[in-house]
């Protein structure tokens, strides 16, 4: 018997397994993100001066690059999430269903407009 | 079972056998649980997270919008509003949940097989932690005013 | 049309002396028409009689010759030689499963996992032949048609990196054939096929990698059906647990 297993690092084998890997990398970034952002609420409820002194740590340039690539991920997950939520369709809305490509559309205009409301509803408007 | 024999049904007998055998195996408790909240938090962050980082992150250091759009006046103003605190922690909570699920997953697939129980500890810990203290910063204490010295 | 030589580098094991697999290379002449099994089946008539591998049908219908050609699993009896790249065509028995010999794996883990999902009608009352066939509208075979077609060729498994490194998956094909019947509207065991799958060998350890749609040579979509199944679990086990009362009905 020759059992069979794969090496780690399968996923630089195949393109198609390099992106699944970046598209789960892009979901950590987004806990990253809620950690940035509880770290956010921690300081604002220290007063003020802890707030500022976070605003100018998070304002320096390397951390608006490490922000950007946090954002850069997080897009991927987004895109991907998109996508991959129109294949599964375990209940059927419709009487016909509806292919993915389709749904895939329908979520990033859905997307751009809940990105709007939230800029107006939770962070004051443009 | 009861149920009436027909007199010709080849195969009947050994597929009801097996209908009736009882599965062995236990059904897991917790993974449809995290799954259910990794599968919440996806649709979450995917919706919520990228204007988040844009406005909080980005747009004032590409110089889109003014510094004080995201000071210390402006987020006062605006955190007492409860769909705002709500906000943050639906967002902080889904990210978690979502994100330890897939990390745990990552090191799973990088062959980091035998400490699965470590990881799953580890990076829900880290969820169910984050989750609890964004409850406490969104609502325990600007509501009641509660502090807790080690957050 | 013009013949001309390929290698082909196929991987050989004999259990009896070999300690580990080798490859050897066969020249074999190819036309644009040889797709790789008949060039398999070129090494074993005139080349070398003691290459083993399986194969039946010739035409994509009874998944025997599933085989890893350049890395990606495939049925060899759909590949044409001419539409490969690289010099060299290396031929693999598939991944993530014992080699028996040569070319030749066992199945013997999928087999159980079939078994377990129940692939077959489950009714709580059987009718009486008298009665006649259980009827369904063409919309109801539609809800599950695409996920009945799998032939049990096995190559969504060698293409699941997931499989590959636990047992605790059921894997692809066993949970698309567990979905085809939970869509099947004369079927009544969703309930027991949900718990199944529920289990620490079930579908909680796919990461929806996908590559088992890609593969497939049928198209099914066993990482949609597995995606599916889990939000259907998922329901099942918040039903059970907020409302006990009703579930166990």
């Amino acid at each position: 018997m020759l059992p069979w297993k794969r090496p780690a690092g399968w996923w630089l084998r195949n393109p198609r397994y390099f992106l699944f890997q970046m598209r789960e990398v892009g979901g950590v970034f987004a806990a990253l993100y809620a950690l940035v952002l509880l770290w956010q609420l921690r300081e604002f409820s220290q007063g003020e001066l802890a707030y500022a002194t976070f605003l100018a740590f998070m304002g320096t340039p390397g951390m608006f690059v490490v922000n950007a690539v946090m954002f850069a991920f997080v897009l991927v997950h987004a895109i991907t999430w998109f996508a991959l939520i129109g294949k599964a369709q375990p209940v059927q809305l419709t009487k016909e269903p509806i292919p993915w490509q389709k749904a895939f559309a329908g979520n990033l205009v859905a997307w751009v407009g809940i990105s709007v409301v939230v800029l107006y509803l939770i962070f004051g408007g443009l | 079972m009861g149920v009436p024999r027909e007199p010709w049904n080849p195969g009947h007998e050994i597929v009801r056998l097996e209908a009736v055998a009882k599965e062995a195996e236990r059904e897991v408790v917790l993974e449809p649980m995290v799954w259910g909240l990794f599968s919440l938090g996806g649709f979450i962050t995917a919706f919520l997270l990228p204007v988040t980082i844009f406005f909080l992150s980005l747009a004032v250091p590409l110089g889109l919008w003014p510094a004080e759009r995201i000071g210390y006046g402006a987020f006062a103003a605006r955190f007492p509003d409860l769909l705002v605190r709500l906000f943050f922690l639906v967002v902080i909570g889904g990210g978690l949940f979502h994100g330890m699920h897939r990390l745990r997953h990552i090191l799973l697939d990088a062959g980091l097989t035998r400490a699965d129980t470590l990881w799953a500890v580890l990076c829900y810990g880290v969820a169910v932690f984050g989750t609890l203290a964004a409850v406490y910063y969104t609502f325990l204490e600007p509501t009641f005013g509660w502090s807790l010295p080690f957050l | 049309m013009a013949e001309r030589e390929v290698v082909f580098r196929v991987h050989r094991y004999r259990p009896e002396s070999d300690r580990g697999p080798t490859y050897q290379d066969y020249r074999v002449p190819i036309r644009d028409d040889t797709v790789v099994l008949d060039a398999l089946n070129h090494i074993k008539d005139t080349l070398d009689p003691t290459l083993t591998f399986r194969w039946s049908c010739r035409m994509g219908i009874c998944g025997s010759c599933g085989m890893n050609v350049n890395g990606t699993p495939v049925l060899t009896c759909g590949v044409f030689v001419k539409d490969l790249r690289g010099g060299v065509v290396t031929v693999d028995p598939m991944a993530n499963f014992p080699v028996l010999k040569d070319l030749v794996v066992e199945f013997d883990d999928f087999m159980r996992k079939l078994q377990g999902v129940k692939p077959f009608l489950i009714r709580k009352e059987d009718a009486p032949l008298s009665a006649g066939e259980y009827r369904q509208t063409p919309e109801q075979v539609e809800a599950y048609r695409q996920q009945s077609m799998c032939i049990n060729c096995m190559l969504c498994y060698s293409a699941c990196p997931v499989y590959s490194r636990t047992d605790h998956f059921l894997g692809p094909a066993a949970s698309a054939i567990a979905y085809r019947y939970i869509k099947d509207s004369r079927d009544e065991g969703a309930d027991e096929r949900l718990g199944r799958i529920s289990t620490k060998t079930g579908i909680w350890e796919c990461t929806f990698v996908g590559e088992c749609s890609v593969v497939c040579p049928k198209d099914v979509d066993p990482a949609a059906a597995i995606q599916s199944l889990k939000v259907l679990a998922s329901m099942r086990h918040m039903r059970r647990i907020l409302m006990p009362k009703s579930a166990s009905r």
